[in-house]
């Protein structure tokens, strides 16, 4: 999957984006498979579709598995919670983990979400809730029918994005 | 001061794998060296999974103070090292 994001990338760069520093796709490619690959419980098995509008410029992401669902996980481990708007929601706050792996920490939603830029948007349809996120505001609702697993899809409009800048020496001084 | 190619640390593992390298290699340089220097040349994204084992974690053992004294980004983007920014202020949101 990491190949898969790497040339994804390398294919928008080479073909339309030479110098634009396209790292958020990558980026968010990669955090929604290992969102799955980590925690959906899903065999291993996810599906994605990737189009990229050349005239509006913006890049369209699916992803989809069929293991647990977010709502249902997050329900797993936070038992408080009472429906599948709520847990949904609760798994975009920073820190917050089922704790599949060892190496997670709650933050690969969060990273989605921030790599969603202005004018762009994201959908989450998990068990049943829905979840859309659009001009730095997240909206939760119920959904029509009980989806058995996760579909993330979202868009980045590409034009807006900056040329590589690289910087010599970066302190953490902030 | 010490200088820790990313690229190399990246190479022929998975993003957890390579963080836990980062990470043990920190730890071994962390008394030994006033500085450490992260040479991020050809490194083009940094996701969760690899701050998580390395950065995160070096901020639960040694805490922020000392990240922020000993660790430094050459050769970074501008989008990483505001990645990186955003990462330690949401982990740490004191800081």
């Amino acid at each position: 999957m990491e190949f898969y994001a790497h040339d994804i990338v390398k294919y928008l760069k080479n073909r339309f984006f030479n110098n634009k520093d396209l790292s958020a796709i990558k980026q968010a490619l990669l955090e929604v498979f290992y969102n799955i690959f980590d925690h959906a419980d899903a065999q291993n098995n996810a599906f994605s579709f990737m189009k990229y509008d050349k005239r509006e410029q913006v890049l369209y992401v699916a992803v989809c598995d069929f293991g647990r669902g977010i709502a249902d996980s997050i329900r797993g481990v936070f038992c408080d919670i009472k429906n599948d708007k709520d847990a949904l929601l609760k798994a975009t706050e920073d820190r917050v983990t089922i704790q599949s792996k060892a190496h997670n920490r709650g933050m690969g939603l969060g990273e989605i979400i921030h790599q969603i830029q202005e004018g762009g948007s994201l959908r989450i349809l998990s068990n049943a809730a829905f979840l859309v996120y659009k001009d730095g505001c997240i909206e939760i609702f119920d959904a029509e029918f009980n989806f058995g697993g996760t579909l993330i899809y979202y868009n980045i409009p590409l034009s807006n994005f900056e040329d590589i800048e690289e910087i010599d020496n970066f302190d953490l001084n902030f | 001061m010490c200088v820790i190619n990313i690229q190399d640390i990246l190479k022929d593992r998975t993003y957890p794998e390579a963080g836990d390298a980062l990470y043990n290699k920190l730890s071994q340089y962390i008394d030994k060296e006033d500085k450490i220097v992260l040479d991020m040349t050809g490194v083009d994204s940094l996701p969760s999974m690899f701050l998580n084992t390395s950065i995160g974690r070096f901020i639960d053992t040694y805490g922020l103070d000392l990240l922020r004294s000993k660790l430094s980004f050459s050769k970074i983007n501008s989008t990483q090292a505001e990645r990186i920014k955003s990462y330690i202020q949401r982990i740490t949101p004191q800081a």
